[in-house]
């Protein structure tokens, strides 16, 4: 215990000359007055339910509140009444809108929401007997689940790490990064089991992506940590999930790699809406961004430990053959191309295509011959 | 009495059998798109909103579209062949793999974030497509 209370309030004679005073019935009622707004709320869409749309009017919505909503800096929510000096302050360190907020974040809250799965249950877990698939195929499977499981791990501390150091005016970007952190337990979780309830159980840790891992995690503010692990990590991951259902040998995989790969999309699109607002409302910090994403892309080259090249090659192949083989890695780099192309649409979507000039991953593709020439920036 | 693939009619008994699985599009959530399956040279619009398919009809704006599914007319009776014939569509035949490498199946999109709403809705697009198990089609 680090906090106390300025009060012992056994000991304070007008505390519990209050309370009994209550007790006996004597009330103030002074609360009912609070003066707060009154607003008329329904529900737009009455299948769609009270959406924190519906609530965005006045002083408890989210379209007037300022770039730095002074005053409150404990737990009274947006629109109610409160004394500053009585708040206890909860020392939020991110107090502009723009540190953490983005186009649309209502909805992608609503969706969150809406779209959540069991991994218990929604996934096919008795089917996976039918299926005959090679063991090196599901040791190449396992290995993937257990470097996927090591991702989600981060994905679920780092939303968590900057939920509580937001101001609590911005309430619906919490409770976006609450149900992420949500949604990477699950995707952990579920990784966690296909690895093992195919008999191969996990495989081998990644030094390298733990590297880079770690990076996200270690971010100096929530922006940089958000373009590196919504936009960037998070965005070659959703490539990596279609890749995987891809190449899944049975259609539970198939059907696990479509759930995560719902969320995984829903993260990617807050990511850019979030870049795009900073672009649009707070300009100056742009070469703050491209310093991040310098140092994220370098970190990002490296994901790929030999481990998990192997097993993909294996995977997309289907066996380790020579034939087998060649196809693998002709599919694979396949992946690696459209990772950076669609990262890059997404820099222009947000308004940031100038980082496009200046990303490592120009010269990425090059490098391991993937491609002769850059990738087609996109128009 | 059987609905011929590709068809208008086709894609409205899609439609119809979506709202008739109510549950099954409820369990898997909100879904907001609206999307192009173009079959040979005929574009279908289908209209998704809360958890219903809204709108099903041909169009020839694919601008006002999320995302457009495009693929000759040949392979979309082979996906669907495989949705009649599993119950649903088997590991080879699934949008996400028809759509990932080799242009099988192109998506085509001007805006990323039309792009990102196929992931984000994956399993309901899947499901809907799903739906033609349970039609008696007549894909020639």
């Amino acid at each position: 215990m680090s906090y106390y209370g300025s009060t012992d309030y056994l000991a304070n004679d007008d505390f519990v000359l209050r309370m009994k005073d209550i007790r006996k019935g004597n009330l103030d009622l002074g609360w009912m007055k609070a003066g707060t707004e009154q607003v008329e709320i329904h529900a737009e869409n009455k299948k769609r339910g009270l959406t924190y749309l519906d609530l965005n009017k006045g002083s408890y919505g989210y379209d007037d509140l300022e770039e730095v909503p002074r005053g409150p800096r404990g737990i009274a929510p947006r629109g109610a009444s409160y004394d500053v000096a009585d708040q206890a302050d909860m020392g939020p360190e991110l107090n502009r809108k723009s540190d953490v907020w983005a186009y649309k974040v209502a909805s992608f809250y609503e969706e969150t929401l809406s779209r959540q799965w069991d991994a218990t249950t929604d996934i096919p877990w008795r089917d996976l007997d039918k299926y005959e698939v090679p063991l090196e195929v599901e040791i190449a499977f396992a290995q993937l689940c257990t470097m996927l499981t090591e991702v989600e791990m981060v994905a679920t501390d780092l939303p968590a790490k900057w939920c509580w150091r937001m101001n609590n005016q911005f309430h619906e970007v919490k409770g976006f990064l609450a149900g992420q952190a949500m949604d990477e337990a699950r995707h952990a979780e579920v990784f966690r089991k296909r690895a093992l309830a195919g008999g191969v159980g996990l495989m081998q840790g990644s030094p390298q992506a733990e590297h880079s891992l770690k990076a996200i995690l270690d971010c100096d503010t929530y922006s940089e940590a958000s373009a590196f692990m919504h936009l960037l990590a998070e965005g070659n991951i959703l490539t990596m999930f279609r890749f995987s259902e891809f190449i899944s040998p049975t259609a539970l995989d198939k059907r696990m790699f479509q759930l995560v790969m719902q969320d995984e999309a829903r993260h990617v699109s807050y990511g850019l809406q979030h870049l795009k607002w900073i672009v649009d409302q707070a300009p100056e910090r742009r070469e703050q961004l491209h310093a991040a994403l310098d140092e994220a892309e370098n970190f990002s080259l490296k994901q790929f430990d030999s481990a998990l090249f192997e097993a993909m090659i294996v995977l997309a192949g289907k066996g380790t053959s020579p034939e087998q083989i060649k196809k693998g890695v002709e599919i694979v780099g396949t992946l690696q191309i459209k990772q950076v192309e669609e990262y890059f649409q997404r820099l222009q979507r947000a308004g940031f295509g100038e980082r496009i000039e200046r990303s490592k991953f120009r010269d990425l593709l090059a490098a391991i011959s993937l491609k002769q020439q850059d990738p087609a920036l996109p128009a | 009495m059987s609905i011929r693939f590709p068809s208008l009619e086709f894609f409205r008994a899609l439609q119809q059998r979506a709202k008739d699985d109510a549950d099954v599009f409820e369990k898997l959530g909100v879904c907001d798109t609206t999307f192009g399956i173009r079959v040979g040279d005929d574009l279908y619009r289908i209209a998704f909103e809360v958890y219903e398919c809204t709108e099903v009809d041909e169009t020839n704006d694919p601008a006002s579209l999320d995302f457009v599914l495009t693929a000759p007319v040949q392979l979309w009776k082979e996906m669907f062949a495989s949705v009649l014939a599993n119950g649903g569509a088997d590991a080879a035949h699934t949008i996400n793999t028809l759509t990932h490498v080799g242009d099988v199946m192109k998506v085509e999109y001007e805006d990323p974030e039309g792009h990102d709403r196929l992931y984000r809705f994956m399993a309901t697009i899947q499901e809907f497509l799903d739906e033609a198990q349970h039609l008696d089609v007549e894909l020639g």
